[in-house]
């Protein structure tokens, strides 16, 4: 119901603004066709976003009460999750979805198409293409793991390519490369192994890293900061190691966790990390400097909306929120009241 | 115009129309007064359709990790938080609220 409020909202929005500006447009003499033009991008934008789109659990509801609206979000936002929509869709509604937004449901098709078809074409010798891939990551990064401290390591210095290690698993790491690119499956092979599991170009010092799994990794790092922290001399190869840890951190979406204020220091200087809290309020630099972390650290959730009242009695702070717009988890909601408590 | 609020374009549909607007300058289609004068549209608009249109009512509930008040501009960050609609509630771990003061849409 939210979400269904959501796409004829958006739909009144995106008329209102068409209308209303169509005047504007004639004053500067631009061509109505640019106007339109404007409207379907925005419209296909959105839709591509796809934050007006409706729970799983209720999209034939909302294709009933809102038969207008779907046309613009519903087809193409639906195009590549086709199998619900088709599904739960009725018939008519859904013919009548299909036609007038050809142009829309068609910028979206060819972005979700290739890919599908191209995954079985290319002729892959072994097992079954489609769940292939993610299961050979598997099979590779275990030994990879296990082996990490073993005498295969030493080995690994000398060759390039690894060829012992790897050996009996060959069969099944060829399938990844095979479907993307069958020509050079022998030269990318290596690559690939490297890259999911770890950062990419092995270095000579930095190999027996790349061989660690997370715990290895994280033990390793907490140890070498506390080396650091005791040893002067030692600073200089902790902040090459912090700094891959923080890239890797960021990348397998972690937090910095028990080592944050150490790396934020060496990684990014400029994240001044100790104006949180209080005094981000009696500090007038920090109040009007936009780059203090906590208040504009990037969330992806967030509420732009209108406050009737903020009161605060302690550390419970009450507010009365109206005509807010929420991007939460991904999706819109729309409210016109929101009364919220919160505990500082 | 400068009486709409303009944090709206800074919502999904309102990116969505910068981006749209963007594109259509870069390819020198439309000038930038222009773009500003669809944007400013654009906060009445949404504001008009936030007011008129939209009936729905939250509660939520959230710890506070960080406020701030300037210029008549709330920013809280809330952790945890757990909004209930009237059919559905949502939860998230963190989120960022930004509000202006209250305003009738077209009053200054």
């Amino acid at each position: 119901m939210a979400n269904s409020t959501v796409t004829a909202v958006y739909r009144f929005v995106i008329d209102d603004v068409i209308t209303n500006v169509r005047r504007d447009f004639e004053d500067m003499g631009v061509d109505e066709t640019i106007m339109h033009e404007l409207q379907r991008s925005w419209e296909a934008k959105l839709a591509q976003s796809k934050v007006a789109a409706n729970q799983p659990s209720e999209p034939a509801a909302a294709v009933e009460s809102y038969p207008f609206e779907e046309p613009a979000y519903e087809q193409p936002a639906t195009s590549s999750a086709q199998t619900s929509s088709s599904a739960s869709a009725p018939a008519p509604a859904a013919t009548s979805a299909s036609a007038p937004a050809p142009a829309t449901s068609a910028a979206a098709h060819p972005p979700t198409l290739p890919p599908l078809p191209s995954l079985p074409l290319p002729p892959v010798p072994v097992a079954p293409p489609a769940s292939a891939p993610a299961y050979n990551y598997r099979v590779e990064q275990t030994p990879a793991a296990n082996l990490a401290n073993s005498t295969t390591l030493q080995g690994d210095h000398g060759n390039v390519g690894r060829p012992q290690q790897y050996a009996p698993s060959r069969g099944g790491i060829s399938l990844p490369g095979g479907g993307r690119n069958g020509a050079n499956n022998s030269n990318t092979n290596s690559n690939n192994n490297n890259i999911p599991q770890h950062d990419g170009p092995a270095d000579a010092e930095t190999v027996e890293l790349e061989m660690m799994n997370r715990q290895e990794l994280d033990a390793y790092i907490e140890k070498k900061i506390q080396e650091g922290k005791d040893q002067d001399g030692e600073m200089t190869f902790t902040l090459t190691m912090s700094d891959r840890a923080a890239r890797k951190m960021k990348r397998d979406g972690l937090g910095l966790g028990p080592m944050e204020g150490f790396s934020i220091g060496q990684v990014d200087g400029g994240d001044d990390d100790d104006n949180n809290g209080t005094e981000d309020d009696t500090g007038l630099g920090s109040d009007l400097d936009d780059s203090d972390g906590d208040m504009d650290e990037e969330s992806d959730n967030i509420v732009l909306c209108q406050y009737d009242k903020v009161s605060r009695t302690k550390s419970k702070w009450k507010c009365v929120l109206k005509d807010g717009i929420m991007l939460i988890n991904g999706r819109d909601y729309l409210f016109h009241k929101a009364n919220g408590d919160f505990e500082w | 115009m400068s009486q709409y609020y303009e944090h709206y374009r800074k919502s999904s549909i309102g990116l969505a129309l910068i981006d749209s607007l963007d594109e259509l300058i870069q390819s020198g289609h439309i000038n930038p007064q222009l773009a500003m004068r669809v944007l400013a549209q654009f906060d009445m608009s949404i504001a008009d359709a936030l007011s008129s249109r939209v009936r729905n009512r939250a509660n939520f509930r959230a710890h506070l990790d960080n406020y701030r008040s300037l210029d008549d501009v709330w920013t809280f960050v809330l952790s945890n938080p757990t909004f209930r609609f009237e059919h559905d509630s949502v939860t998230a771990d963190k989120v960022k609220i930004v509000a202006c003061k209250a305003r009738v849409p077209g009053e200054a």
